[in-house]
């Protein structure tokens, strides 16, 4: 589990703090979504925990320092984001994949583990037939799925998904909603999003940051159940809706005319 | 009346000022209208044409080079006259100013050295006559010609081909123990061995002193110590007065074996210039040659070279690479990329 | 590709193998035409020097591509060449021409040009196309000042104009000890680097979530090329285009770009290359007109390829 104490990021050049004071604690094996309207610091706060910013304040996982665990941080959690590769140096989506298990490959040769996991991973992602393909020539949703397989390559037992779901058309966002639960049996999920939709249907666990700060952490039932919350982050009406079996929040277009024009 | 006559029959008498058209060098024709009274050199060789031409009083502004020069105590006489030095020897170092606030009614400049300067001399309506950059020794006397018509001293011109010619002659007999020796002319060391190959006047000099040019190579070329080594000379002859030691031992000349002459700046400067100089340039190769190839007599014909060994490499040894290259990379492919699944 | 342990021993020989099997060739031509002493040597330094050089400056070009994520550049884009031409002429001005001394500042010339580069380019965005103008501003201004220099320089050591074209007319013995200190710099920094590169491609924050340190990595590449790049530039002038050639030819034929079989296979290349360039001139050219520098050869043949590879790009739609 995952937890942070008066976590603050601030950015150098600007002074500006992405987020200020926020203490979480994440549960392990579970999805956990970060949402938040734009510059909220969820990506801020993913980041942080993948110790790719500087930060005050202390995070602990499974109940150790970041700070002081070094290169093993690696080895535990994965962090991805988008992935942009200029075309001419032909980088392909293998190469990618191999790459992202020098955390865990022992010397410099590729082993048979390494081609074993990337099989598995591209397999239940679906994109074995894409492995000798460039990364330019893939479709957005079809280089998503790249992406979260280079995380999952090497197995780790915390994900750190910034976005996963953009690019994914309609019936693509289930179907990862779906497997990222499967995937929360065995570890940790924390990701961000801004569809609704989607958050709801695939976390169990969710942190609420408004302009860098923390305004609501806990479980789905909590949140389906207080609209407030969103609302407050957002700026906008929440409505609950019954899709199916499972209850969401979304926003309310209408509720918008009050502020814009009037 | 009568005294308007006489004059008119004195000034009569004078030398007709003569129009006439000269080609230069650059296949330009070039009009000039009366024998120039203020004349700008920019080689040393030309300067030491008109000295020897006697119309040196007419030079107005010289290179650096023409104000050092020691024939014939030129460089001090115009030094002492206070002819103004406009740059050189090359183009880039030639100040047109100076040459415009002199206001010349000619300029002699060399083809090979000044060529990129002949827009800026016409744009000013500056004229200007190219001497050639010599290829042969009649290109040099058709320069000292050319200028003995511009001055109307055609009779000195003539006589001084003459004279060059009648030292190239006896320097021939001079040199006759060393007929048929293969001498190769080093003139400069930048990246590489500067040669004078075919089509040089250096190479034609050569010739005419029954003296054979080791370079093969056609022009001023660069070449490594690998192409002098089958060239197979028989003497070497530096004529680079500023070469460091360290810059020939570099070059790689020392170890060919053969003997190494090194000229000083006075030899290099009978050598290299395609001028009167050039009556010299007999004698400063029979010391170099007495030197280098010191137990020759003069009365014992020279046996013709034997056909040196084969020493330049065979065209497989070019390919030697690209060839590995490729069978490495062909068995890497089935080493190595043949086993994706 | 998978890169197993069979493959990645054999690729990261390959140089060594062609380096080796080639001089090994020169010797055994030597012996045969009977040709000995100080032309044996000299043939047997020009092959090894041109196949060193060749492979330092690929793998140097390599390193660039793959840490600054442009496949457009190689040293002398970055400014390392006129840097290290500039610091040459100073040298030999203040003080004279000495092999080591000058080694050393032209090296250190390459390196400030590069860093020079580098900082600007950070300053505008740090992103590929920001090098590349970032380099030719700095080019040109290390360009202009050496030919201000030029003159002084000429009438010290008249070696030093005509260094703006490699050659390796000079290959005299003094000269090894550098050259393989250049090539050995930049092949024992590969094993070091590649993976890091691999990472690095993907993007400085993707590197680092690996736990490969993006700056680290850039700024010893950055070094390492830059400073194998400004030493056989003051031996041998400028050779442009291996460096950016000999990768993507790479890249090409093994259809990956892994660097921990691009960049040995591209030093393969790229010794090839040069050395045909320069055997070009010592077989073709000499017997006619003298020689012409290796580095000119390598330029016109380049120089259409590098076209090339722009047009490619703007076809895309991406600059």
């Amino acid at each position: 589990m995952i937890s942070t104490k008066a976590l603050r990021v601030t950015y150098r050049p600007s002074r500006i703090e992405a987020i200020s004071d926020v203490s979480v604690e994440i549960p392990q094996r579970t999805t956990t979504c970060i949402v938040g309207p734009n510059a909220a610091g969820k990506t801020t706060l993913l980041k942080a925990i993948a110790r790719l910013v500087e930060y005050d304040g202390a995070i602990f996982i499974e109940g150790r320092d970041i700070s002081e665990l070094g290169k093993a941080l690696r080895r535990i959690l994965a962090y991805t984001s988008h992935v942009s590769v200029n075309e001419l140096l032909g980088v392909r989506v293998i190469d990618v994949l191999l790459t992202s298990r020098y955390p865990i490959s022992r010397g410099l040769a590729d082993s048979e583990e390494d081609l074993e996991g990337i099989y598995e991973v591209s397999r239940s992602l679906g994109i074995e037939h894409l492995l000798t393909r460039r990364i330019g020539e893939l479709s957005s949703g079809e280089l998503q799925r790249v992406v979260l397989a280079s995380a999952l390559v090497r197995r780790p037992r915390i994900l750190l998904l910034d976005e996963p779901d953009s690019h994914l058309d309609v019936a693509l966002k289930p179907w990862l909603s779906l497997y990222l639960k499967k995937l929360s049996e065995g570890s940790t999920v924390v990701l961000s999003t801004h569809d609704p939709i989607f958050a709801f249907h695939t976390c169990d666990y969710f942190i609420v940051l408004s302009h860098g700060k923390l305004l609501y952490s806990g479980p789905y039932e909590d949140l389906i159940n207080n609209a407030t919350f969103l609302e407050k982050a957002y700026g906008i009406g929440f409505t609950r809706v019954e899709l199916g079996d499972r209850v969401v929040l979304l926003p309310l277009y209408s509720a918008l005319k009050a502020h814009v024009g009037e | 009346m009568c005294l308007f006559m006489a004059i008119f029959v004195v000034l009569s008498g004078l030398p007709a000022l003569a129009e006439q058209q000269v080609i230069d060098a650059l296949g330009r024709s070039v009009t000039l209208t009366a024998y120039p009274r203020r004349v700008v050199s920019l080689a040393p060789s030309i300067t030491e044409i008109l000295a020897s031409l006697g119309v040196e009083s007419s030079v107005v502004g010289a290179d650096s080079f023409s104000l050092s020069s020691w024939y014939m105590d030129i460089g001090e006489r115009l030094k002492s006259r206070g002819v103004v030095e406009v740059g050189g020897y090359w183009w880039s170092t030639i100040s047109v100013e100076k040459i415009l606030e002199l206001n010349p009614d000619l300029i002699l400049a060399d083809r090979g050295a000044h060529r990129q300067l002949l827009e800026a001399f016409e744009a000013y309506n500056l004229t200007v006559v190219y001497l050639g950059s010599a290829r042969s020794i009649n290109d040099v006397y058709n320069d000292i010609y050319t200028v003995g018509l511009i001055f109307n001293k055609t009779g000195e011109a003539e006589n001084l081909i003459r004279s060059i010619e009648s030292t190239l002659q006896s320097g021939k007999e001079l040199l006759k123990g060393y007929e048929g020796v293969k001498v190769l002319i080093v003139i400069d060391f930048w990246q590489g061995i500067w040669v004078a190959g075919k089509a040089t006047f250096i190479d034609d000099l050569l010739a005419r002193l029954g003296l054979v040019n080791a370079a093969v190579t056609i022009g001023w070329s660069v070449v490594g110590i690998e192409a002098i080594t089958e060239w197979n000379p028989d003497i070497v002859i530096v004529a680079c007065p500023y070469a460091s030691q360290e810059a020939v031992e570099q070059s790689g000349l020392p170890q060919l074996g053969k003997p190494l002459v090194l000229l000083n700046t006075t030899e290099v400067d009978v050598l290299m210039r395609p001028g009167p100089l050039l009556a010299y340039a007999p004698q400063v190769i029979y010391h170099a040659l007495v030197q280098g190839l010191a137990n020759r007599t003069t009365t014992t014909p020279r046996t013709p070279q034997q056909a040196p060994l084969v020493t330049s490499a065979p065209l497989e040894l070019y390919v030697a690479a690209p060839l590995v290259a490729l069978v490495s990379g062909v068995i890497g492919y089935y080493v190595g990329l043949r086993k994706k699944r | 590709m998978l890169v197993n342990r069979k493959a990645l021993f054999f690729f990261s020989a390959l140089p060594l193998i062609m380096i080796t099997c080639t001089c090994a060739l020169t010797h055994v031509v030597n012996t045969g035409q009977g040709v000995g002493g100080y032309l044996a040597e000299y043939r047997f330094y020009r092959t090894l020097y041109t196949l060193m050089a060749g492979s330092a400056l690929a793998i140097a070009g390599c390193f660039l591509q793959s840490t600054l994520r442009n496949p457009l550049i190689d040293h002398y884009i970055l400014g390392v060449g006129s840097g290290a031409l500039f610091a040459l002429y100073l040298t030999v001005i203040l003080y004279e021409y000495r092999p080591l001394i000058v080694a050393l500042s032209a090296a250190m010339g390459g390196l400030f040009a590069l860093a020079l580069t580098v900082i600007v380019a950070e300053r505008i965005s740090g992103s590929d196309v920001a090098y590349v103008l970032s380099g030719i501003g700095i080019t040109s201004l290390f360009s202009g000042l050496s030919a201000l220099l030029s003159y002084y320089a000429l009438t010290r050591y008249p070696y030093a104009s005509l260094m703006l074209v490699g050659s390796f007319i000079l290959a005299t013995r003094d000269k090894l000890v550098y050259v393989a200190a250049a090539f050995i710099l930049t092949y024992a920094t590969h094993f070091v680097l590649s993976r890091r590169l691999n990472a690095l491609l993907l993007g400085d924050e993707y590197a680092a979530q690996l736990g490969v340190n993006p700056k680290l990595t850039r700024l010893v590449a950055s070094i390492t090329s830059g400073t194998s790049a400004s030493v056989l530039v003051s031996l041998f002038g400028l050779i442009g285009f291996t460096g950016i050639v000999a990768p993507h030819i790479s890249r090409l034929l093994l259809r990956t770009s892994d660097n921990r079989v691009v960049v040995p296979m591209a030093a393969t290349i790229g010794a090839s290359i040069l050395y045909v360039a320069d055997a070009f001139s010592r077989a073709v050219t000499t017997p006619v007109m003298g020689e012409v520098p290796a580095g000119a050869i390598v330029s016109v043949f380049g120089a259409p390829f590098f076209l090339l590879l722009i047009v490619k790009r703007f076809k895309r739609g991406k600059l």
